[in-house]
C-alpha cells in the first residue's frame, strides 16, 4: 500500500530547464528605471551575473524569487521550480540599447538568454536615482560590492542601526502628469533571523490619488550593512488625480515576527510565513511617505482625438471578412498596447467613414503576462462597420496620448485596409430608431440621426416564423425519408448477405430436398419414378446439398449415424427397392399404402437427422 | 439567384402590404401610440417578420413603451438572428434599462455570425451523404479503410454541423424565456406569495428562463443564475403563443 502511494505521489522531475528574459517595459527615458527579470524554469541555484555591462545603462542584479507548481499528470506528480533573478536597470543616456544574451549557469551547463531591446528617449533633467542595495546571496557570481542602503530620491528610508523590521515607499520619480499612472513599489525588511508571518496585505491609500491593486507578495534576500534581511515587496501603481504637490502617505503592513530565541531548528523565514510559530509578537511596519509634485497636462498641442491616455502605447487594426456581401458587417478590430492608464482611456476615433456606418466599439483589456499590476498591456476595440456604399477600404482608427516621457501628445493613424464590401441600399436609411431614440447616457451610432423618421422604418418584409428548426415539419419530412431510405437499403443489403451464406445456402438445399417428398406424394407418378425420388432423398439427406454426386455411397454414409435400427432397416429397404426398380427386368410393383408407408419412412428419417 | 431572391422579397413586401402601412404613416405622424397598435395588428395577423417586429420596437420606444420595446426586439432577433440592427438597439436599449448583459455562449456566437438555414441544411446534406457512404460502403465484402473513413468523417462532421444549426436557433434557445414587461422592474421571490422574501430585483426589459408555472405565478431563473417567484402578468414569453 505504501508503494502504492508512493508510485502515485512520485513526484517527477523531469521538467527541462529553460531560461527566458523579459523587461517590464521596452520604452523608457533617462533616469527611469525598467525591470529585468530572468526566469530560470526547471531549476534551483542557477548562477547569474551580478551585473550587466551595457554601456549607458546601470543594470544591476536586485533580487531572486522562487516559485513552485506541482500538477498531477499521467506520471503523478510533477513539480516544476521557476526561479525569477530581476535585475534593475537605470538608463543613463538616451539611445536603442541592446542588452546581451546572459548567460545563467544551470547544473553545470550554461544556458543563455535571448537578447532584448530597451529604447530609451532623453529624460526630464534632475538627478538619476540611483540603485538600492545590491544583495548578497547564493547563486552570485563575483564579489558583491559593498552593501548600499536602498535608496532613491528622497522617499528611500535609512534602516537604523540594528533594526530588525523597516519598510521603504518606492516611487520611481519625484514629477509627474495628472492621470498618469506611476508604478510604485512598496517593501518590507525584516531580519533573516525571525520567522515572519503576515497578517494582511499592507494599507496603502491616500488622498488626492488611486490605486491599483497590489501585486503578489515577491520575497528575496538582501544584505544591508551586514545584516542578511528576507524581503517581502508588493507591486502597485498610483495615479494623481489633480495638479499640485502630492504627499503619498507610507504604506502600513500588520505581521507576526518570533525572535530568534524562541524558534525551532530548521525553520526559515519562507515557512514561517505559513506555518505555526511560538511566542510570537505583533509588529506593525510603516515606511516613510513619498511626495510627488503633479503636473496639468500642457493643453498647447492637444489632439482633438485625445481621450485621456496617457502613457506609452502603439496601434494595430485588422478587418475582417475581406469580401462582405451586402448588408453583411465587417468588423474592425483596432488594438493600443503599452503602458499607461488604458481604465481612463477612450476609444481610437474613426475617421474617414463616408459611406460606412459605424456604431460605438466593444472593448475588452488584457493585461500583458509579465505585468502583477494591469499597467501594461492591451486594449482590444472591436467595431462593427456596415457599408452603405460599395467600399474597397476601412476606415482608419486615429488615437492620441500624452507621452509623459517626452513630454508630448502622440497621434497614431492605422492604415486604411484592402476589403471588399457591397453597399446596402437599405443602410442608407437611418438604422432603427431605437438607437437614437435611447436616453443620451447610452451610445447611439454615430451618424444617426436626431429623430426617428418614417423613412427609417424597414420596408422589406421576409415572412418567418417562430417555429424553431428542430420543430418544423419540413425538417422531420426531409430527414424521415432519407431514414426510411437509408433502413431500406440496409435491410435489402442484410438480406443479400444472409442469401449469399453457407447457412441459408443449406437452409435452401433442404428445401429442395423436401420438395421431392411432396413430389412422391402425387399418386399419379411412376413406381420407378417414384424409387428414384425416394433414393435421391435419402442419398440429399445423408450426403448434404451439393454432395449427392460426390461417389459416396449412401449406405456407408447410413452405417456411420447412430439411427434407430428400425429407421436404418427401413431405409436400406427403400434403397433396396430402388435398386430392384433400377437393375430389374420386371415391373415393380407399388400400392397406395405402400407408397405412404414409405413417406411415412422417409418423413421420420428426415425428423431424425434434423435432430 | 440574386433576381429569385429579389422576387422574393418583392412579392413577399405585397404580401404584407396593408394594416402596417397605416402604422408607417401614424409613425410619420408622430401618433406613436396608434403606430403601435398598427403594428401589433399587423403582427396578429399572422405577418411575421423581423422588420416588422423592429418598426414595433421603434414605435414603442416612442410611445415609451421600453421594455416591450425591449420584447419586440428579441423576436425580431429570433427571426432574424443576424440582424445587426435589431441587436445593436437591443443592446442600446438594455444599457439604457439597466439590465446587465449577459453571456451569448457559443449558440448566441454562431446564430450571430452563422446563417443557420444553410447550415441546418448543408450539415445534414453531408451528414446523410455520409450515412449513405457509409453504409454503401460497409455492405460490400471487403470494406476500404480510407472511403469509410472519409464516409465517417462526413456523418459525424455533418451531423456536428447539422447539430450546431439546431442549437444554435434561438427560436429554440429561448423557447423558455420571458421579458419583463413593467417599467418599475420586478421582484423575485423565494416563495409564490407577495408577502415573501425579494431575491433580487430585475429592471424592466431583463429575460428570464420560465422553469415552471404554479397557477398565477411561474419559477424563473435570471441571467445570473438567480432563481425565483413572479407573478404571471409581470412576464411575456419572448416565442409568442401562437
Amino acid at each position: 500500500m505504501a508503494a502504492l502511494l508512493l508510485t502515485l505521489l512520485g513526484l517527477t522531475h523531469g521538467v527541462s530547464q529553460q531560461v527566458d528574459a523579459t523587461l517590464s517595459q521596452d520604452f523608457t527615458s533617462v533616469g527611469q528605471p525598467v525591470q529585468l527579470n530572468v526566469a530560470v524554469v526547471g531549476a534551483r541555484g542557477a548562477q547569474v551575473p551580478q551585473s550587466l555591462q551595457v554601456d549607458g545603462l546601470d543594470a544591476r542584479f536586485a533580487g531572486k524569487s522562487e516559485q513552485m507548481e506541482m500538477q498531477f499528470g499521467t506520471g503523478g506528480y510533477r513539480r516544476t521550480v521557476t526561479a525569477n533573478y530581476t535585475y534593475l536597470i537605470v538608463p543613463l543616456r538616451e539611445g536603442n540599447f541592446t542588452l546581451p544574451a546572459i548567460p545563467v549557469e544551470v547544473d553545470g551547463k550554461v544556458l543563455k538568454t535571448k537578447p532584448l531591446t530597451l529604447r530609451v528617449s532623453p529624460g526630464r533633467g534632475g538627478a538619476i536615482p540611483v540603485l538600492p542595495a545590491i544583495p548578497t546571496q547564493q547563486g552570485m557570481q563575483g564579489n558583491p560590492s559593498s552593501p548600499q542602503n536602498p535608496s532613491r530620491g528622497s522617499s528611500q528610508p535609512e534602516p537604523a542601526e540594528g533594526k530588525s523590521v523597516f519598510g521603504e515607499l518606492l516611487v520611481p520619480k519625484t514629477t509627474a502628469y495628472a492621470g498618469e499612472v506611476v508604478p510604485v513599489e512598496i517593501r518590507f525588511y525584516f531580519d533573516a533571523r525571525y520567522r515572519v508571518r503576515l497578517q494582511d496585505r499592507p494599507g496603502f491609500s491616500g488622498n488626492g490619488f488611486t490605486v491599483l491593486d497590489l501585486s503578489k507578495p515577491i520575497e528575496r534576500s538582501q544584505e544591508i550593512n551586514g545584516i542578511t534581511y528576507n524581503v517581502v515587496s508588493f507591486q502597485t501603481a498610483i495615479t494623481p488625480a489633480k495638479s499640485g504637490p502630492l504627499e503619498i502617505p507610507g504604506a502600513t503592513l500588520e505581521s507576526q515576527i518570533e525572535p530568534p530565541a524562541s524558534q525551532r531548528r530548521g525553520d526559515d523565514f519562507f515557512g514561517g510565513l505559513f506555518g505555526q510559530m511560538r511566542e510570537t509578537r505583533p509588529v506593525t511596519i510603516t515606511t516613510d511617505a513619498a511626495e510627488l509634485e503633479v503636473k496639468p497636462l500642457p493643453r498647447e498641442g492637444r489632439p482633438e482625438s485625445f481621450g485621456g491616455a496617457i502613457g506609452q502605447f502603439s496601434l494595430a487594426a485588422t478587418a475582417t471578412p475581406e469580401k462582405a456581401a451586402s448588408g453583411d458587417p465587417v468588423s474592425l478590430k483596432v488594438v493600443v498596447a503599452g503602458r499607461g492608464n488604458f481604465d481612463a482611456m477612450s476609444a481610437p476615433e474613426l475617421i474617414d467613414t463616408d459611406g460606412w456606418r459605424t456604431y460605438p466599439p466593444g472593448e475588452e483589456f488584457v493585461p500583458s503576462p509579465s505585468d502583477p499590476i494591469g499597467f501594461n498591456g492591451e486594449n482590444r476595440y472591436e467595431y462593427m462597420l456596415l457599408a452603405r456604399e460599395d467600399q474597397t477600404a476601412t476606415p482608419v482608427a486615429e488615437f492620441s496620448f500624452f507621452d509623459p516621457a517626452v513630454e508630448k501628445y502622440v497621434t497614431l493613424k492605422t492604415a486604411p485596409m484592402s476589403i471588399v464590401a457591397q453597399g446596402s441600399a437599405a443602410l442608407a436609411a437611418p438604422p432603427v430608431a431605437v438607437a437614437s431614440a435611447a436616453p443620451s447616457s447610452s451610445p447611439s451610432p454615430s451618424d444617426a440621426e436626431a429623430l426617428p423618421e418614417e423613412s427609417a422604418l424597414v420596408k422589406n418584409f421576409v415572412p418567418s416564423s417562430f417555429v424553431p428548426f428542430l420543430m418544423k415539419k419540413w425538417v422531420w419530412a426531409a430527414n424521415g425519408t432519407l431514414a426510411v431510405f437509408w433502413s431500406l437499403i440496409l435491410l435489402v443489403a442484410l438480406g443479400r448477405k444472409w442469401a449469399r451464406s453457407p447457412r441459408a445456402r443449406e437452409a435452401a438445399a433442404l428445401r429442395e430436398t423436401r420438395r421431392l417428398l411432396k413430389t412422391m406424394d402425387d399418386p399419379g407418378i411412376e413406381s420407378d419414378r417414384f424409387f428414384q425420388l425416394a433414393e435421391e432423398f435419402v442419398r440429399q439427406r445423408l450426403l448434404g446439398p451439393g454432395r449427392a454426386d460426390s461417389g459416396l455411397e449412401p449406405r456407408t454414409q447410413l452405417d456411420r449415424l447412430s439411427l434407430p435400427p428400425e429407421i436404418r432397416l427401413a431405409v436400406e429397404g427403400i434403397l433396396d427397392r430402388h435398386d430392384a426398380a433400377r437393375y430389374s427386368t420386371a415391373t415393380v410393383s407399388l400400392d397406395a399404402d405402400d407408397r405412404q408407408k414409405i413417406l411415412n419412412h422417409l418423413k421420420t428419417f428426415d425428423l431424425e437427422l434434423q435432430k | 439567384m440574386r433576381a429569385a431572391l429579389g422576387g422574393l422579397v418583392f412579392s413577399s413586401a405585397i404580401c404584407l402590404a396593408g394594416p402596417y402601412e397605416e402604422a408607417d404613416a401614424a409613425f410619420a405622424k408622430g401618433d406613436f401610440p396608434a403606430a403601435v397598435q398598427g403594428y401589433e395588428t399587423a403582427l396578429a395577423g399572422g405577418d411575421r417578420s423581423a422588420g416588422l417586429y423592429e418598426n414595433l420596437a421603434s414605435a414603442q420606444m416612442k410611445a415609451g413603451q421600453r421594455p416591450q420595446a425591449a420584447l419586440s426586439l428579441q423576436r425580431a432577433i429570433l427571426l432574424n438572428p443576424r440582424g445587426i440592427d435589431a441587436r445593436i438597439a437591443l443592446s442600446d436599449l438594455d444599457r439604457s434599462l439597466g439590465v446587465a448583459p449577459g453571456s451569448a455562449g457559443w449558440r448566441g456566437v454562431v446564430a450571430e455570425r452563422v446563417p443557420l438555414l444553410p447550415l441546418v441544411i448543408v450539415g445534414g446534406g453531408v451528414m446523410w451523404l455520409g450515412a449513405y457512404l457509409f453504409l454503401v460502403g460497409g455492405i460490400r465484402n471487403q470494406p476500404k479503410f480510407w472511403p469509410m473513413a472519409g464516409a465517417a468523417v462526413c456523418l459525424l462532421g455533418g451531423g456536428a454541423l447539422a447539430a450546431m444549426g439546431f442549437l444554435s436557433d434561438p427560436r429554440w434557445v429561448l423557447r423558455d424565456a420571458a421579458v419583463v414587461l413593467p417599467d418599475e422592474g420586478l421582484k423575485l421571490l423565494s416563495a409564490p406569495a407577495d408577502q415573501s422574501e425579494t431575491i433580487v430585483s430585475l429592471p424592466g426589459g431583463a429575460i428570464v428562463q420560465v422553469l415552471r408555472r404554479s397557477g398565477d405565478w411561474i419559477y424563473v431563473r435570471s441571467l445570473d443564475g438567480k432563481r425565483g417567484w413572479a407573478s404571471t402578468p409581470s412576464l411575456e414569453a419572448v416565442v409568442p403563443s401562437s
